[in-house]
């Protein structure tokens, strides 16, 4: 039986949430600071189960959205909700979202071990002036082997290299068992093999747990390679299902085109240019995926 | 033995409740909120003193001077709480400001005082280094905060771990990262309180930095921190006691402060060595 088998408990509360049409409904969303909009008129739903891929610019509110799925900013208009709750409901369970901050880092010199940093994902699910559950702690022991951390759950947290600082935190954000991963920028600063690898890490855990994914970054061919839809975010959202059986190559080509059409200019290429705009197979498909009003 | 028992008591409470919180404080980096809190007490006392020249009945009671520093202690605690929650002005600059504001306040006060009256107002010399006079009754009132303190912290562990480790992260854990940031500013403010009365306004932030920096150098566990904390604190607290006993024209903050400056700088040579032994193998290769 796999450590990660889910006990009955945790099968009916999974089943409450996949039976539900959708895990995220956001209507009509604005957001500004002061008087620059950020985001404006975003609607999205994402099914539970499901990978969100959402690119864009830098400034194009991504993290924004994701401050305002945790509850950190209120929205100037429209609603959000997770799971039927506001945000800062969501949050305060403590057992429905997950998060992953972009560019982890620990204070220096804070005396933990990685395993009590991986414990301290449940503080919020457990609750105060309560001790954590002997099922939480046999999670949390049976996630320390699942990312590759076993052996170094009594090292200091602040010992950890980069990636294996990038896992612990994983397991921070998977600690308490959450429906939702919302992962900022996950790929920054890692090679494209190490990408790969982290790519396929968080497939197999999204199988194994039953997770439904907001995969935010900047570098569209990740995003593409794990996305079930993509959302293009630069103040407004335009967002496209994911053809099934493209290559994620094909399908990162696709959208770097399209995000270049939007305005927006990353560090992808787009391979079908001025010199052959109908030459390439893939237009046909783009079509069929023009983004939705 | 009667004089030294209260400030014994009052001393090795208020070295456990510091060294306790002394960890979260590095943590935090608020090393210095310490000091902004403990001299807003001055300007609190300060005002305290201004309003003895409209009621000269209380001038020479030392009482309202330390209930003027209660209540400018725990006004300033949180209204940096207020300014540096959300990041909203940086800690450093928000203590700073309060600190410079509370200081000035104070010695204008003090200046007038002696300008009306010809005469430093009571508890001028005590509250700057820790000359109160400490009676049993104090002691055990100060016992009970800290120990109130040290329970606090016990019981809201896992909580003000996240916190302090990161709060971002601990809000999206659903912390109440809010109420934990409050809740730790009164802490600190209440060691203050007892501390400014132990070992001044000017090294009260001692007790609650030196343990905790000191520590930290020794051990990478959090539990056995918090102990050497502890044990270094108290070891502080009962050697400048002892010092300030010994020879009494010694005043009690400053030989507290030097004695914990000591073990910080024996705990520093420690791990410089320490950690030399670990690299010896491998510098050997």
């Amino acid at each position: 039986m796999s450590l990660f088998a889910f006990s009955r408990s945790d099968r009916d509360k999974l089943s409450s949430f996949t039976s539900m049409p959708n895990l995220v409904d956001i209507t009509s969303l604005d957001f500004a600071y002061g008087q620059q909009t950020v985001l404006q008129n975003i609607d999205l739903a994402i099914s539970a189960g499901t990978t969100l891929g959402l690119i864009g610019p830098n400034g194009g509110g991504k993290t924004t959205l994701i401050r305002l799925l945790l509850g950190m900013l209120e929205p100037t208009g429209g609603t959000i909700r997770i799971g039927g709750l506001t945000p800062i409901q969501a949050v305060r369970r403590g057992d429905l979202l997950g998060y992953l901050p972009q560019n982890p880092r620990v204070p220096a010199q804070f005396p933990i071990s990685v395993r009590q940093f991986v414990r301290l994902g449940l503080v919020g699910k457990t609750g105060m002036l309560r001790s954590h559950s002997h099922h939480d702690l046999d999670f949390v022991e049976s996630l320390l082997p699942r990312v590759g951390i076993a052996d170094l759950a009594e090292r200091p947290i602040h010992a950890l290299s980069g990636g294996q600082l990038q896992r612990a935190f994983i397991a921070r954000a998977l600690a308490p068992s959450p429906k939702l991963l919302l992962l900022d920028e996950p790929t920054t600063g890692i090679d494209r093999g190490g990408q790969q690898r982290f790519i396929e890490f968080i497939a197999e855990l999204k199988g194994d747990l039953g997770l439904t994914i907001v995969f935010v970054s900047h570098d569209l061919r990740a995003v593409s390679s794990i996305s079930d839809r993509i959302a293009c975010l630069n103040q407004t959202l335009h967002y496209h299902d994911v053809p099934d059986h493209l290559p994620a190559d094909l399908v990162y080509r696709m959208f770097a085109c399209d995000l270049e059409a939007m305005g927006i200019r990353g560090g992808h290429v787009c391979t079908h240019g001025a010199d052959e705009p109908h030459s390439h197979p893939l237009e046909t498909v783009t079509r069929r995926h023009a983004p939705t009003p | 033995m009667s004089s030294i028992t209260p400030p014994l008591i009052a001393g090795c409470s208020l070295a456990v409740a510091c060294a306790t919180l002394s960890i979260f404080v590095i943590s935090r980096r608020w090393a210095l909120l310490g000091e902004g809190i403990s001299h807003s007490g001055f300007g609190g006392a300060g005002t305290v003193w201004l309003l003895m020249l409209l009621f000269p009945s209380i001038e020479h009671s030392t009482w309202p001077t330390y209930v003027g520093v209660v209540i400018a202690c725990l006004a300033t605690a949180f209204a940096i709480g207020f300014l540096t929650r959300g990041g909203r002005i940086n800690s450093d600059a928000a203590i700073g400001i309060f600190m410079v504001a509370s200081l000035a306040w104070g010695f204008l006060a003090q200046q007038v005082f002696v300008h009306v009256r010809q005469f430093n107002p009571v508890a001028w010399n005590m509250l700057l280094f820790g000359q109160f006079d400490i009676g049993l009754e104090f002691a055990i009132g100060a016992a009970a905060i800290c120990a109130a303190v040290v329970g606090v912290v016990a019981f809201l562990s896992k909580e003000i771990i996240a916190y302090c480790f990161d709060p971002t992260m601990a809000l999206a854990a659903g912390v109440r990262v809010g109420f934990i940031h409050y809740l730790l500013m009164t802490l600190v403010a209440l060691t203050i309180i007892v501390g400014v009365s132990v070992a001044g306004s000017v090294l009260v932030t001692a007790l609650l930095v030196l343990p905790g920096a000191s520590a930290v150098l020794l051990s990478d566990r959090l539990r056995s921190s918090i102990a050497a904390s502890i044990l270094i604190g108290l070891a502080g607290a009962i050697g400048g006691l002892l010092i300030h006993f010994w020879r009494d024209f010694v005043p009690r903050g400053p030989a507290i402060v030097l004695v914990l400056f000591a073990e910080f700088l024996i705990a520093y040579a420690y791990s410089r060595f320490a950690r030399r032994v670990r690299l010896s193998p491998a510098v050997s290769l």
